[in-house]
């Protein structure tokens, strides 16, 4: 194998360093086409009899993937130039690029021009490095066409102007994409093009349609090199721009030099920056800075309003709703604390496709021809962006995908391209699939190789199973299971024995995955992916393939199954005494429902073994519930509902809150108690690379709009520290039943979620869980439903012996990456199950205009915000309409939070019941929305 | 990071299981008895030989084998950026002691005792691997100083990233932190001499990258042969013979 | 180092051999005793190579590796150049001054015993200063003690032997000063240990009688012959 030498010299900026690389250049890099005589075919991926061969520039992959990803498109070679520059460019693009080359049904081939000895060029002196790239690209075309020869044509396709006449200057054949995707023949690919961005147009070329629209609307974008020169001297703030998901107005960027949020008011001085994105931002001088209030429910120039939604079950999803400077304590000047600001500059975007549906308008004249659209993203975070299309009829009631392009200063709106269509707008199907999309839900069907890695079915305990010895036979011992109603993936189960020491031995019966589910099988890769189950309400996305979750691991009644097991013995007073964990076989006596369990705790006249059994158990958790309590564990409520779906048509029957009995808690408590001793089991033995759960201790600022509400109702809240704050929350008790929970609620929304992570990023101190008090917690008892279980079995299954540590918990990087991208699964998961209760809230108030009671939650300007307890929705309820000033006949004080009829005659505060009117009403077509209305 | 792309290249455009460019030199030193450079890629090592001599330290003395003694140390202008390096520091003295421990066991220090070796390393460019090539260059300047030993040591590092092995780590791959094995052996003998690890590694990709490293030190044995060979060479010819 | 043993296998012979080669099993071989050189080295019944070079049979029954190595391996007979470390001496006192120290090039100092001259007496102990060349010849060669040295030829006489005085020393092997002479008068003493002494009448003949002696020795041996007739 040749290995000649060459050097490529770096300078990197800061400090001057001569970085001096071997770049060794080979001649074993084959062309890729399977017709050729010269090169070793065996990894050749185009097609044997392509007629074009076509060779794309890195702007074309950067702009175009769109078009690239359409099957049409076909016999590509992407050099391995134009792959280094698209991931130092765009690591989405270049991640899709990756999946096209790996694509087996795809015929994309990766060239490694810059190795192969004849295609590698050298810089030359006064040669800019995207010249030479350029030059790169025509070099290694060139070595295409001399090598294939006649056998295919071979094509350069760029938008670069100078670099197309310079490949014809060369003889080497080159076009346009769009006069590429012209010569396909097929008028849809067009609308994947994107078009040039305005700076690369000269005026003269944009033929604008609405000359009056051509004036500067947003400020320049200031160049990298002064944006990096203000954050060194201070006067610029680099953060990540988070859109406020109620007010797409409103957008903070949490910045370390100030070690606050800045607050960025309005598109004007978000200056095109979208949600995601690393922007650069300078405040605004503090006269400028605006007061909460003023803000009210948002109205800006585009009509835009608060939309009823879930209440929200945790910090992150919540509103960021900040405190009137007034009301905090301690803060003695006038002037507004936080500081606001506006973006100057954006350094990395964070464009991705959007999820929604074109701004209904009338067809334009001429059929058929190009037609500019406005489309409205689903999240609202996003503004509204601009299209061409050539299928506007087509398009109009679809919920459709888009891709940002540009946003050039002179447009109100980005400009984007249409990527495809998911279906019709109000299709429970298509909005559903919305929900999936927008919270990057994989729910693709498992490929065969997945498939591949089930045991064969049907399945049963085999004898070697049974004759193994680190698998204790436990199918003697009763073991039962508890679950919801027509659950199917049943992953653990319970057994309690009395001893004749007088102790208990409780046995806690989890699902074996991991002897199924081998590390660094395809299946394995899969589920990693996935992460989690996600419930929506009519479907359940499995992470699993279906045998595995509903038959061969799920501990159903009556059948042998394979355990991973934690064994306590325990004293009647709940003290565990020893654990013991171990792989078990069991047979499940009985799979009850919560409702079937607490039935026969509560039946006085049952006694059979079993029903003693669910009694201790309860005696026991009820202890155990109580210490956890003492510890300083919180109480917390969040407001699920819960749907009754008609099994025909798929359509929700009824709606009502979860209702929550003493069996789910028993459950739950030994659940808790499992997870916490496998923590420590684990985490005793592979200190640095545990997979734990913490729960980070929530600041007072996220505590802040809690003890407003509760002190606008004349209740202190203890915020101190978890036990203070769990023992105030108790006496929280106020004149109605429904106060104390509504407390509680309150206070799990402003808490932020609980987060896997790798025990060796942290500190001891920092692995405690709030919530549950726990100094280290993970997640050990639902391996059918979240990968993080499967991690922490293996984990605990090394720690016993039983078999070895798979290599990721080598590296502690990949195990980081792991966790984080659980926590984004998870996270996702939650917000698509949320989106499919608000969507199936929607279908089912549409045919059912109803008057309930709602609660208070805070007062606007212009309204007030009411939490539903019993849909477990929250929105906004508007007093004046749009646009007018004041409160009408109603006299609104936000700050002291209360509203009064002019007359006198009925006065609403916070956390009060009031009687409200829920209907959904069409205000614009395909758009229909929940609204309330006071009844008084 | 990726360190092997798709495609199977890596970063220089080396397979996983390919060895950077050697290249060696015996005699650049002409005041010591035995010396050489030696290159791996863009490492770079020069080891001189001195003794077998007068002890130098009479406490030090054995009467019954010879003194092996052991000097590396970075040039200031080995890495990118130029730092003064404290002259016996950690890192070093370990080196010094590993370099000195793995050529004592092929020296047949028996034969000369009541001597002392010593042996000079000094890195001359660093890019990752120097103690393999510091180990390379010491045999080679043992050899050409003539100094009976059993055996050439020949070393080679092999390390364990993206889920590949990979052969003779560069400093890009080396400061990944991944796991790096330094693998000495005595190829004629197949005996281990030196094995270090840095990081943790699962035991069989253990063995299967220890097994590569003991392949990339056989090629540089068979190199090293080479470079004997044509200085055997060169010196007969001289002789007039 | 003796053992018994038949021929080595022949193909070895004049080639190159380099450390931790076998070149011989003595389990296989029966009858004859052979004698081992420098860099060979027996470990049980294998005879394994310890330096790289190239490997020379003797007949009947000597093997040896012939190398380069800049280290002189005294041996008793040899006639070698010396230079005086350490001159001085007590014949009263000190047991460890009874003796000169003299490099001779090799792993360790020589030792020169003070009365180790013709005639030496007490009273007639030469006067060194350190850096004085002397021509020698060594006396004692034992593995794990320091040669011994000595001014006398075997019968007891100066000989050639004693102190170098002026010219200037090198350390080249040349075959060709017969060739050097024809032209320049010049005195010269070649040490075994690789040290070679050269005197003339006048400086200038020093340096370039001594000049082409290194030259050539680093030349080619195809070059050898024309670089002379140019002298």
């Amino acid at each position: 194998m040749l290995q000649s030498k060459s050097f490529v010299k770096k300078t990197k900026q800061g400090k001057v360093l001569k970085v001096v690389r071997e770049h060794y250049l080979r001649d074993d890099i084959y062309c890729g086409a399977p017709f050729c005589k010269v090169c070793d075919v065996a990894a050749a991926r185009l097609d044997s009899n392509a007629s074009t061969i076509i060779i794309v520039d890195t702007n074309v992959v950067l702009h175009q993937i769109d078009l690239l990803e359409n099957p049409a498109v076909d016999n590509v070679v992407v050099l391995s130039i134009v792959l280094e520059e698209v991931k130092n460019k765009n690591l989405a693009v270049y991640n899709r690029l990756r999946a096209l080359c790996s694509n087996t049904l795809r015929r994309f081939f990766v060239f490694s021009n810059e190795y192969h000895k004849d295609t590698y060029v050298k810089i030359e002196p006064g040669e800019s490095p995207n010249d030479r790239n350029d030059r790169a690209i025509r070099v290694a075309t060139q070595w295409y066409q001399h090598h294939i020869g006649a056998a295919a044509r071979v094509l350069l396709v760029t938008n670069d102007r100078d670099n197309k006449r310079k490949a014809i200057e060369g003889g080497i054949p080159a076009e346009t994409v769009e006069s590429y995707a012209k010569s396909l023949g097929q008028p849809a690919l067009l609308d994947l093009i994107v078009q040039a961005p305005a700076e690369d147009v000269t005026m003269e070329d944009a033929e604008d349609l609405r000359p009056s629209k051509r004036k500067t609307i947003y400020a320049e974008h200031k160049p990298m090199s002064e944006i990096t020169s203000g954050m060194h001297r201070g006067i610029y703030h680099q953060g990540k721009l988070r859109v406020n998901r109620y007010n797409p107005f409103e957008a903070y960027v949490g910045s370390e030099s100030i070690g606050d949020e800045i607050i960025i008011y309005g598109r004007t001085n978000m200056n095109r920056a979208f949600d995601g994105d690393i922007v650069a931002v300078e405040l605004l001088p503090q006269d400028c800075w605006k007061e909460e209030k003023s803000l009210a429910i948002a109205n800006d120039e585009d009509d835009e309003d608060d939309d009823v939604h879930l209440a929200p079950s945790s910090a992150d999803d919540a509103p960021r709703v900040s405190h009137p400077s007034q009301i905090s304590i301690g803060n003695k000047s006038d002037m507004p604390t936080r500081p606001s600001g506006r973006v100057i500059g954006i350094i990395k975007r964070n464009w991705h496709t959007y999820c929604g549906s074109l701004e209904p308008m009338p067809m334009p004249a001429g059929d058929g021809g190009i037609a500019h659209a406005l489309f409205v993203s689903k999240d609202r975070r996003v503004p509204k962006i601009r299209i061409q299309t050539r299928q506007l009829g087509n398009l109009l009631d679809k919920r459709i995908i888009v891709a940002v392009d540009s946003w050039d200063r002179l447009s109100r709106y980005p400009s984007g391209h249409y990527v495809r269509t998911i279906g019709e707008i109000g299709d429970r199907d298509t909005e559903s699939e919305v929900v999936l999309i927008e919270n990057d839900i994989d729910a693709r069907p498992f490929s065969s190789q997945v498939l591949a890695c089930l045991p064969p079915l049907p399945w049963s305990v085999s004898a070697e199973d049974i004759a193994n010895p680190i698998r204790q036979d436990l199918r003697h011992i009763r073991v039962f299971s508890v679950d919801p109603p027509g659950c199917r993936d049943i992953d653990d189960a319970l057994h309690c024995t009395f001893l004749p020491s007088g102790h208990f031995e409780v046995g806690v019966h989890i699902a074996d995955v991991t002897n199924f589910l081998h590390s660094g099988t395809p299946l394995d890769d899969e589920a990693s992916q996935r992460g989690t189950s996600v419930y929506l309400v009519e479907r359940r996305i499995d992470m699993l393939p279906k045998p595995l979750t509903e038959d061969i691991c799920s501990l159903r009644a009556d059948v042998e199954r394979l355990t991973f097991s934690v064994i306590w013995e325990m004293t009647p007073e709940a003290e565990i005494i020893s654990t013991r964990y171990t792989k078990a076989i069991v047979k499940s006596c009985a799979a009850l429902s919560y409702v079937e369990a607490q039935a026969r705790m509560d039946d006085s006249r049952m006694a059979d073994p079993l029903t003693t059994d669910l009694r201790n158990l309860n005696k026991l958790a009820k202890i155990m519930r109580q210490k956890r309590i003492e510890r300083g564990a919180l109480t917390l409520a969040s407001a699920e509902v819960k749907f009754q779906i008609d099994t025909e048509t798929h359509d929700p029957l009824d709606i009502g809150m979860y209702q929550i009995r003493e069996a789910n808690q028993m459950i739950e408590e030994f659940m808790l108690a499992a997870n916490i001793s496998v923590a420590k089991k684990i985490l005793e033995h592979f200190p640095p690379t545990s997979l734990l759960r913490r729960h980070p201790t929530p600041t007072n600022d996220m505590l802040e709009p809690l003890i407003q509400t509760a002190a606008s109702v004349g209740l202190s809240l203890d915020v101190t520290s978890s036990k203070a704050l769990a023992d105030s929350l108790d006496r929280a008790v106020g004149d109605d039943p429904f106060f104390n929970k509504l407390i509680r609620i309150l206070a799990t929304r402003c808490m932020s979620q609980a987060v896997y992570f790798c025990s060796g990023d942290l500190s001891p101190p920092e692995f405690y869980h709030y919530g549950l008090a726990a100094p280290v917690y993970t997640h050990f008892t639902s391996p059918i439903r979240r990968y993080a279980d499967v991690i922490v079995h293996r984990l605990l299954a090394a720690s016993l012996g039983i078999c070895r540590l798979p290599d990721i918990f080598q590296d502690r990087p990949r195990l980081t990456g792991i966790a984080d991208n659980l926590n984004y699964r998870h996270r996702n998961a939650q917000m698509a199950s949320r989106g499919s209760v608000e969507l199936h809230t929607l279908i089912y108030f549409r045919k059912r205009p109803t008057y309930t009671e709602a609660r208070i939650l805070k007062i606007r300007a212009n309204g007030f915000i009411v939490f539903v307890p019993k849909y477990g929705i929250e929105g906004p309820v508007y007093l004046t309409s749009r646009g007018q000033k004041g409160g009408g006949e109603w006299i609104i004080d936000e700050q002291q939070q209360k509203i009064k009829k002019t007359n006198g005659e009925v006065s609403y505060g916070v956390l009060q019941p009031v009687r409200i009117h829920m209907e959904v009403v069409e205000s614009q077509p395909n758009r229909p929305k929940l609204e309330l209305t006071l009844v008084c | 990071m990726e360190f092997v792309n798709p495609e199977g290249l890596r970063l220089d455009g080396r397979r996983p299981m390919e060895m950077r460019q050697l290249r060696a030199e015996i005699g650049v030193v002409s005041k010591a008895d035995g010396s050489a450079v030696f290159e791996m890629g863009n490492t770079k090592v020069i080891a001189a030989v001195y003794g077998p001599r007068e002890v130098q330290n009479r406490s030090q003395q054995s009467n019954d084998q010879a003194l092996v003694r052991c000097e590396y140390s970075m040039a200031n202008f080995s890495t990118g950026d130029r730092m003064r390096k404290p002259k016996g520091d950690r890192r070093s003295t370990e080196i010094s002691m590993v370099i000195r421990q793995t050529m004592e066991a092929c020296i047949l220090t028996h034969l000369m005792p009541r001597s002392q070796i010593d042996i000079f390393v000094q890195v001359l460019q660093a890019d990752g691997g120097t103690r393999s090539a510091c180990i390379n260059a010491a045999t080679l300047a043992l050899a050409d100083a003539g100094i009976p030993m059993t055996d050439i040591v020949t070393s080679c590092s092999a390390g364990f990233l993206n889920g590949t092995p990979l052969l003779d780590l560069n400093y890009v791959e080396d400061s990944a932190g991944g796991p790096d094995v330094t693998v000495g052996i005595l190829p004629k003998l197949d005996k281990v001499t030196l094995l270090q690890m840095d990081s943790k590694l699962q035991m069989e990709t253990f063995e299967t990258v220890m097994q590569l490293a003991t392949e990339g030190c056989k090629a540089v044995a068979s190199y090293i042969r080479e470079v004997l060979l044509e200085n055997t060479k060169q010196l007969e010819s001289r002789r007039g013979v | 180092m003796e053992s018994k043993s038949s021929m080595p296998s022949p193909s070895l012979i004049d080639q190159q051999v380099f450390p931790g080669d076998v070149v011989l099993d003595m389990s296989k071989i029966t009858s004859q005793t052979i004698k081992l050189g420098g860099g060979l080295h027996q470990d049980g019944d294998l005879i394994s190579v310890t330096k790289a070079g190239v490997m020379r049979f003797s007949k009947p029954n000597k093997y040896w590796v012939e190398s380069s190595h800049k280290q002189y391996v005294p041996s008793a007979g040899d006639n070698v150049i010396g230079v005086v470390v350490d001159a001085r001496y007590s014949i009263n006192f000190y047991v460890m001054y009874q003796n000169f120290s003299v490099d001779i090039k090799c792993s360790t100092l020589a030792f020169l015993p003070v009365l180790a001259f013709e005639g030496g007496t007490r009273k007639s102990i030469p006067k060194f200063e350190r850096g004085t060349l002397l021509y020698l010849r060594v006396v004692k060669a034992d593995a794990g003690m320091n040669p011994e040295l000595s001014c006398r030829d075997a019968s007891g006489k100066a000989a050639n032997y004693g102190p170098l005085k002026d010219g200037l020393l090198s350390s080249p092997t040349c075959p060709v000063l017969e060739s050097l002479g024809k032209k320049i008068a010049f005195e010269i003493s070649v040490g075994l240990n690789g040290r070679v002494w050269v005197n003339s009448s006048t400086p200038p003949a020093v340096v370039l009688v001594s000049s082409t002696i290194i030259q050539m020795a680093q030349q080619d041996e195809s070059l050898l012959h024309d670089q002379l007739h140019i002298v």
